[in-house]
């Protein structure tokens, strides 16, 4: 993805330069302070919070944020539904334990051919899925995840079947062991270290789709997926731009298919199901389609739910209980799932980012010198 | 050559149910333009409600369904009503996701209502088969046959001949058109709503009666087996649900037994989805769908 990056840079039309923005990495001052408090964050966090569970619990957010970025690409910015991106996360997954585990190599080698062997299948799969707009991708996208779980169960000797098989690939980078860091004297918990590896990568995924979504390739996305035929007309290729975003998105889920195995440790093919596909989408919507902090955003809020629910679930009346018959807590997440799909649709079609940004905007408001007014004259053009 | 004719209308059968579960889908998507993922869900309401009916509260099978019926095209016409309608003219795919939010959360309520093992349906028809030639059919699949063509027949005259057919037609080709007739959009919508959860409901209910399948969690699952059936079948053609559900079934139901082991567990269960890669490679637009052309 990084030939994405340099080749509209503008070097081989130099006149159109003046036109489009300059392509930096960050372009604004904000957006340097930004990148950089993100840098501090990466590494304050792990090092000041103890709770082994609470840092499990961000970095299974954050994993499930970077395959919701690549999603993001697809379904919020070119405006293509997809319900099997759990199919490309569980090849990334198990590309990991192939190259990483059963050959040993380092992260260095496995992170990468994870996400090129989830991109090349998306490569190869998209001529087929785009031919036709509409909900076709979604009905393609889904036989993708079926069809994956077939052939993964039967290739035995990698994914171990049925009952799956544990990663042994290692997260190392050189001489730098994330899972068990040292620093002189400090000792790191796994979690800790996973965390820097994770949310660094986070970072790197925001930075590098803030940068394609500015360039000719992501404009283009965004034409296609605004008006189809207006932006053919533009002379944007359709075919190719759908098939660029089919393969970032595939690339992307890879990466996180390939953290996601060495997080857990154990992978089992039954786990890249339809339900994994949903809760992606559920992040993406909920976060805000089509926003480059949705998917973060989402991430965070739908890997919550269901730690919220199991930490409610024995004060509520009509859950499961030794026996009785009643919700368990997988199912309540699914229905909140459901429920937040629905309520943000109808409510913030937006998403959690345009929550946040109207909160922004009401505190600076008020706080600034134009007062009570200019919330309310702010309104209509947020709603 | 008997075991082949066997497996055919075995085959018959399947593809019948599979043509009910896809028949829903495109009744919405006829006339509202909407993907309504939401079946699903009207196919799982409409298996336990029935299961209610008779088992529970012991009422005549053929009452229980009518029952069932009933209660899941009320709820489809108010979700419809309440929800789906804001949003089915927005764009494409926020009702798709709407509807897909819908059917994530009805299943598990199911499940925490009726819990979460398997149930039996009992034997509404018993074992009861007819022999023809050596060719034995369950009654169960006769019903399933008889009443999946008696309901096509149905639908073939209710859009050609009534005034809310042809509206509801008229509405799908050109929505600003037809409200310019006096066709109202919301009736059109609510009726195709209530018509799914009706199809639904019964396809749930023909589902849970199957001598594998039975009434559990899951049941859902099969219900997106339609979605091959579309795909072969064209989004919009009634005529092409069928065709495509009997030819989906037929095939799947002869890789079931003819197939060898050496292809791997659980093949069987991605025919469908297989047949569907292959006829979006030949003919997207599926059998019977027309090629949309569209003007700026």
């Amino acid at each position: 993805m990084a030939t994405d990056l340099s080749v509209p840079a503008g070097s081989t039309r130099p006149p159109a330069g003046r036109t489009l923005p300059p392509l930096r990495l960050v372009s604004t001052r904000l957006g340097r302070i930004g990148v950089a408090l993100f840098v501090v964050l990466v590494f304050a966090i792990p090092l000041n919070m103890t709770s082994t569970y609470w840092l499990g619990i961000m970095n299974a957010a954050g994993i499930a944020a970077i395959a919701a970025i690549g999603l993001n690409v697809l379904t919020g910015y070119d405006g293509q539904l997809s319900l099997g991106h759990a199919f490309f996360v569980g090849v990334g997954a198990f590309v990991t334990q192939y190259v990483g585990g059963i050959h040993g190599l380092p992260m260095i080698v496995w992170l990468p051919v994870a996400g090129l062997a989830a991109a090349l299948i998306g490569a190869a799969v998209a001529p087929f899925a785009l031919r036709l707009r509409g909900p076709y991708l979604m009905m393609v996208s889904l036989a993708l995840v079926f069809i994956g779980i077939y052939v993964a169960r039967n290739l035995e000797s990698i994914t171990g079947g049925n009952e799956g098989t544990i990663v042994l690939a290692r997260a190392t980078l050189g001489p730098i062991d994330f899972e068990a860091l040292t620093l002189g004297p400090l000792v790191f918990a796994r979690e800790q270290g996973l965390f820097i590896l994770i949310w660094a990568l986070v970072g790197l995924t925001l930075l590098a789709v803030a940068n394609v979504m500015r360039s000719r390739s992501g404009r283009a996305m965004q034409a296609v997926r605004d008006h189809d035929m207006a932006a053919e007309v533009l002379g944007v290729g359709m075919m190719r731009t759908q098939t660029n975003a089919f393969v970032l998105t595939s690339f992307l889920a890879g990466v996180a298919g390939g953290l996601l195995a060495v997080n857990l440790q154990y992978i089992r093919p039954d786990s890249f199901n339809v339900e994994l596909s949903v809760q992606y989408l559920a992040i993406i919507v909920i976060g805000g389609l089509g926003s480059l902090w949705g998917p973060v955003l989402g991430a965070i809020f739908v890997t919550l739910v269901p730690v919220v629910v199991d930490l409610v679930s024995n004060e509520l009346p009509f859950m499961a209980r030794g026996g009785e018959s009643g919700l368990n807590t997988t199912d309540l997440s699914l229905i909140l799932y459901g429920v937040l799909i629905v309520v943000f649709l109808l409510a913030e079609p937006k998403g959690l980012v345009a929550t946040f940004g109207r909160i922004g905007r009401l505190i600076t408001s008020s706080t600034g010198s134009a007062g009570r007014r200019s919330s309310t004259t702010n309104r209509p053009d947020t709603a | 050559m008997t075991e082949n004719l066997q497996i055919l209308v075995s085959g018959i059968s399947l593809g019948c149910l599979l043509a009910l579960l896809a028949l829903g889908f495109v009744v919405v998507a006829k006339s509202t333009g909407v993907f309504n993922l939401t079946q699903g869900a009207f196919v799982v309401m409409g298996a336990y409600l029935t299961y209610t009916g008779h088992r529970t509260w012991g009422l005549p099978f053929f009452l229980a369904v009518l029952l069932s019926v009933a209660v899941v095209a009320v709820v489809a016409v108010i979700l419809e009503a309440t929800i789906v309608h804001r949003v089915s003219t927005v764009n494409l795919f926020t009702p798709i996701l709407v509807t897909f939010g819908l059917l994530i959360i009805i299943p598990p309520i199911a499940a925490g209502i009726w819990g979460s093992d398997q149930r039996s349906m009992g034997d509404p028809w018993g074992l009861s088969v007819l022999s023809v030639g050596g060719v034995t059919i369950t009654h169960r699949d006769l019903a399933v046959i008889i009443s999946t063509f008696v309901i096509l027949a149905a639908f073939g005259l209710f859009f050609r001949f009534s005034r809310l057919g042809l509206a509801m037609q008229a509405t799908a080709l050109d929505p600003e058109a037809a409200l310019a007739q006096g066709v109202s959009d919301r009736t059109v919508h609510r009726l195709s709503w209530g018509i799914a959860g009706a199809l639904g409901a019964f396809a749930g209910t023909m589902l849970a009666t199957t001598a594998g399948t039975g009434l559990g969690p899951g049941l859902e699952h099969f219900a997106l087996l339609a979605i091959p059936v579309i795909i072969l079948g064209g989004l919009e053609s009634p005529l092409g649900a069928v065709l495509g559900g009997l030819f989906v079934g037929i095939v799947q139901q002869f890789a079931v037994v003819r197939v060898p082991d050496a292809f791997g567990s659980g093949f069987t269960e991605v025919v469908p989805y297989l047949l569907m890669l292959v006829i979006m490679l030949v003919r997207p637009e599926g059998f019977f769908g027309t090629k949309k052309i569209r003007r700026i």
